[in-house]
């Protein structure tokens, strides 16, 4: 019996190891003894025997036990018990987590307050970037679309030299291989009628049948158009927006079928387009098949805009290359029209998304800014708990005594970060869907896009992720200096809340991050509002006070004539005349800073048409008589247009004194001959006047060169009639409203708005972005000095036994606040002229990039003694109370 | 007795020799005891394992005896049937017994 037992483990080695390697911990001991015993009793009998008895049974037992250590294993690792002690270890940081937040709450409000702004700020950019430039283009496949355009490099910068195809070119690019099929489409302004409602001018776009299956697009409604009805004479029919068909159509969902009056002549609704749909910008509300008509589309018609898809695999390089083949073959066979043109393959994007590259250099600004702001932020927040962090030494020593790991230590000070950071990206989030308001101008509405401006969820995704990094990058380093504390010296330390040299010099090295970047954002800030001043009258050239607009389109069906639009036109000038408190009147095809453009070739008569050297472009427009009166652009020299300029009579042109200037040196001009060449058609006409400059079509353009023409000699069926008058507008809109209404019942009347609306429209992105970044250098300057104050308030506290000591001894209150102040002077001073030195870099890149802006020395200079003045205020307030400590207190404290 | 505690043969085996054992079952008792009466190699590991697996559905409990009185005696892990332990056995010998009830099966051994 096993009372004689000699309980110690024994066994032949490499099987008693064996045995213990498989077994669970718990049965090891034992088990082995268990073992051991047996072995002794049967050792004494036959040694061999006992070995081989021993052997058999580890043999024997290892599938069970290893089995059995399986089981525990995947028990212990059963998702629910792990999940319970993540859970419970991230909960129990998350307790103790808030409890430290609500044990600073001022701390922890200021922090979550910066950190949301912060946040914020990134978020709306983030919003406002994504449906122009980033989300995915909502067709099929669409990194295989793209855009052709010829270009003429005449045209200058901008990407204002895109040009327009004739039938013949967007015929012949067909024929491409590149392309797995190419389409066709323009745009313009018609008037719609239901059966029973009014008429409303509608952006229509006339693409060719196959252009939405080339997108990959179907109506919602209905179906697309048949290759039958793109034809000239069966094209009668249209499809709609969803936004026509709720406001015009009552979102009738059997109005596929039904007839419609378009431009007066009957039509049928043979579908209704998806409510995202947009092509080829936001404000095109119908579609009509372009059945172009050789007869009207010859040569020197070039109004065609080309999109194709590309075959797989083919590059836009080999795309340009064969277009531009076909390119030299078309201009042999037309020599007048191809004359100074080449072919540009753009992705479909850039092409649709007007300004697409000026908006994502205005985007792109925004973004720096706005991270920028997060770098600041970082600091300061990283500052702000460094200053927390050496206030807590004590506490995270005395958990390390207790035997807290010193990741566990990270994990909780990381815990409270991330806390921070995750209260202030839900308030950062909503502070962008409240603000996202405020951004959203710098996209004029109009524009392509894709989705909306709204803070959706990847914006959400967006800033979470920019959270989780903003509480890693500004909670690391403070918690893993506050983790390696020397337990014993923290501990014995009679004044908690001293620092090292190392925190101090992070410390210093943020702060000086901080006044760098504050002061650069400043200067930035300032820059921008150097560029984009408010826009006087002066710069506009013309005084858009008192003007109103009312834009209109002749139909075809009701004036089949070119007599027939001029007479419609003096009939609108003189009705509106007759109308009380208006001065003068006028009509122009394209209105100024409306973005759009047209252009002509000028030259001497002397000079020939082939010099490449003496082919100017001038931006041209077509004015009526009282134009350049009822828009106050100053006439320098003759006369602006009257009845004499009739369509038979002798071709006059006005020019502005750019253009005088450029080719006779300001002389006398009256009487002058100007070659001009439009729509293919050269026309030798003479100088009747000369007016001030004033800008075009499109702001960004600045002043051109500028011809003006008769209207009577270049009639357009679209337009607008200028009307200045006194007293009230909106008075003045009605009248004008209810006078061209009387003339014609059927001409939409409701595209009328004031000229002062139009300028203001067309300079909200670059005044909105302009006035973002003022609020994002305000934000830093306001961030900058929270800094510096915090790191002088943290230093008088640190000091405040050191100050005690001095006084006792006579320091005076100057002598104390000089050397609080000291400690922060001079990196901030470092920090001010490094910025300065980047405002200089910023202005000249700015020079190289677009010309003088024209910022004086002294706008970055004075930046930096902002930010310094600013500074010196932040460290003053806690040195002033400094010196109101009583050295006694400070004395007996210890 | 809850629906579901099924023993297996061997867990019988090891729950019959700690009520044969008494005070007197820990691992290398239990596994002679079996290995005598079932004249079958019943090996060390098998015994702790089953021994674990029935602790686990809280059948069985271990407590230590005192160390042994001798020179560096060690404390034994002792096994005892827990009540439930007690009632399942007796259940499954029970259902057993009421099975073999009027059979002649013959016999093989004894």
């Amino acid at each position: 019996m096993p009372s004689s037992r000699q309980a110690v483990a024994v066994g032949p080695l490499p099987w008693r190891l064996l045995a213990a390697a498989v077994a669970p911990p718990a049965d090891r001991a034992p088990m082995l003894d268990d073992l051991g015993e047996e072995y002794s009793e049967r050792l004494a009998t036959n040694a061999r025997a006992a070995r081989r008895w021993y052997r058999q049974q580890v043999l024997r037992s290892s599938p069970w036990l290893l089995a059995r250590r399986a089981r525990l294993a995947v028990r212990n690792l059963s998702p629910e018990s792990l999940m319970e002690s993540v859970v419970t270890t991230f909960l129990h940081d998350v307790r103790s987590g808030l409890r430290g937040l609500a044990s600073q709450p001022v701390m922890s409000l200021l922090v979550i307050a910066i950190l949301a702004l912060g946040i914020a700020a990134n978020t709306a950019i983030f919003s406002l970037i994504n449906p122009i430039l980033l989300r995915a283009l909502p067709y099929e496949e669409p990194e295989r679309l793209v855009h052709m355009f010829e270009t003429d490099v005449s045209l200058g910068e901008f990407g204002w030299d895109q040009l327009r195809q004739s039938l013949s070119t967007y015929e012949a690019w067909r024929e491409a291989d590149s392309f797995e099929d190419v389409a066709a489409y323009y745009y313009g302004p018609t008037a719609v009628r239901p059966q029973n409602g009014d008429a409303r001018g509608v952006e229509t776009g006339f693409v060719t049948a196959n252009l939405f299956p080339l997108l990959g697009v179907e109506p919602a409604l209905g179906r697309n158009f048949a290759a039958a009805e793109d034809v000239p004479g069966n094209n009668q029919v249209v499809i709609l927006s969803d936004s026509v068909w709720r406001t015009q159509f009552g979102a009738d969902p059997a109005v596929v079928g039904t007839q419609v009056f378009v431009d007066g002549t009957p039509h049928v609704v043979v579908g209704v387009m998806d409510p995202g749909f947009n092509f080829p910008y936001g404000e095109i509300r119908m579609w009509r098949p372009a059945g172009f008509d050789p007869e009207r589309w010859g040569p020197a018609a070039q109004g065609i805009l080309t999109m194709g898809r590309l075959r797989d695999g083919v590059t836009h390089e080999t795309a340009t290359a064969e277009l531009g083949a076909i390119h030299e073959q078309l201009a042999r066979q037309y020599p007048d029209a191809m004359e100074g043109r080449s072919v540009r393959v753009t992705e479909l994007r850039r092409a649709l998304v007007f300004f697409h590259d000026e908006l994502r250099a205005m985007m792109l600004a925004l973004l720096v800014g706005a991270g920028l702001i997060l770098l600041i932020v970082c600091a300061n927040v990283a500052n702000l708990m460094l200053a927390w962090s050496s206030v807590r030494r004590r506490d995270v020593a005395v958990r390390g005594a207790l035997g807290a790991g010193r990741g566990r230590i990270v994990r909780q000070l990381l815990t409270e970060n991330s806390l921070l950071a995750f209260i202030a990206a839900i308030a950062g989030i909503g502070a962008a869907r409240a603000g996202i308001g405020l951004v959203a101008p710098v996209v004029p509405a109009a524009l392509y896009r894709v989705g909306q401006i709204e803070v959706d969820l990847p914006a959400v995704i967006f800033s979470v992720v920019l959270a989780a990094a903003t509480a890693l990058t500004f909670g690391l380093v403070p918690a893993l200096r506050a983790s390696r504390v020397s337990l014993t010296e923290t501990l014995k330390e009679s004044r908690p809340g001293s620092a090292g040299k190392a925190t101090r010099r992070f410390s210093t090295a943020l702060i000086f991050g901080q006044v760098v970047v504050a002061t650069f954002l400043c200067g930035a800030a300032a820059v921008s509002v150097g560029i984009v001043r408010d826009f006087s009258n002066q710069e506009l050239g013309f005084e858009p006070e008192g003007v109103v607009t009312i834009g209109m389109s002749l139909p075809r069906a009701d004036y089949p004539s070119v007599a027939e639009i001029i007479a419609f036109q003096q009939q609108a000038q003189e009705g509106l005349d007759r109308l009380p408190g208006v001065e003068a009147t006028g009509w122009i095809d394209r209105l100024p800073l409306d973005f759009a453009t047209s252009s002509t070739l000028y030259r001497l008569p002397e000079e020939t048409a082939e010099n490449e050297e003496t082919q100017r472009r001038a931006d041209r427009s077509s004015v009526g008589p009282g134009y350049f009166a009822s828009m106050g652009i100053a006439v320098r020299q003759g006369r602006e247009f009257d009845a004499r300029d009739q369509r038979d009579a002798a071709s006059v042109v006005v020019v502005n004194t750019l253009l005088a200037d450029t080719l006779w040196s300001g002389e006398a001009v009256t009487g002058e001959t100007l070659v001009v060449t439009f729509g293919g058609e050269e026309r030798e006409a003479t100088v009747v006047g000369v007016v001030e400059d004033s800008l075009g079509g499109i702001a960004l353009n600045g002043m051109g060169p500028q011809v003006f023409l008769p209207a009577a000699q270049a009639a357009t069926r679209g337009g607008f009639m200028t009307m200045r008058a006194t007293g009230d507008m909106a008075q003045s809109i009605e009248a004008a409203r209810a006078e061209i209404a009387r003339l014609d019942p059927n001409l939409p009347t409701e595209n009328v708005r004031t000229m002062q609306g139009i300028v203001t429209q067309a300079f909200q992105p670059i005044v909105t972005v302009r006035n973002l970044l003022s609020g994002f250098g305000v934000f830093a300057v306001l961030l900058a000095a929270l800094g510096v104050y915090g790191v002088a308030a943290y230093a008088v506290a640190q000091r405040t036994h050191e100050i005690g000591v001095r006084m006792a001894i006579g320091a005076s209150t100057g002598n104390i606040v000089g050397v609080i102040m000291r400690s922060a002077a001079g990196i901030v001073a470092a920090g001010a002229i490094v910025g300065v030195l980047a405002i200089f870099g910023l202005i000249a890149v700015l020079t190289s990039a677009l010309g003088d802006p024209g910022i004086p020395f002294i706008v970055p200079m004075s930046m930096g003694l902002l930010l310094t003045a600013v500074a010196a205020l932040a460290s003053w307030l806690p040195a002033r109370r400094a010196t109101r400590v009583d050295p006694l207190i400070t004395l007996r404290a210890d | 007795m809850p629906k579901g505690q099924h023993l297996a043969e061997f867990e019988q085996y090891v729950l019959l020799s700690l009520v044969r054992l008494g005070d007197e079952a820990y691992g290398a008792a239990i596994r002679r005891e079996i290995e005598e009466r079932t004249s079958r190699p019943v090996s060390i590991g098998a015994v702790y394992a089953t021994l674990g697996r029935l602790a686990d559905k809280e059948l069985v409990e271990s407590w230590m005896s005192d160390p042994l009185p001798v020179r560096g005696g060690r404390s034994r892990k002792h096994f005892r049937l827990t009540p439930h332990g007690d009632e399942t056995l007796r259940h499954t010998v029970g259902m057993l017994s009421r099975m073999l009830d009027g059979l002649e099966l013959g016999s093989d051994a004894e």
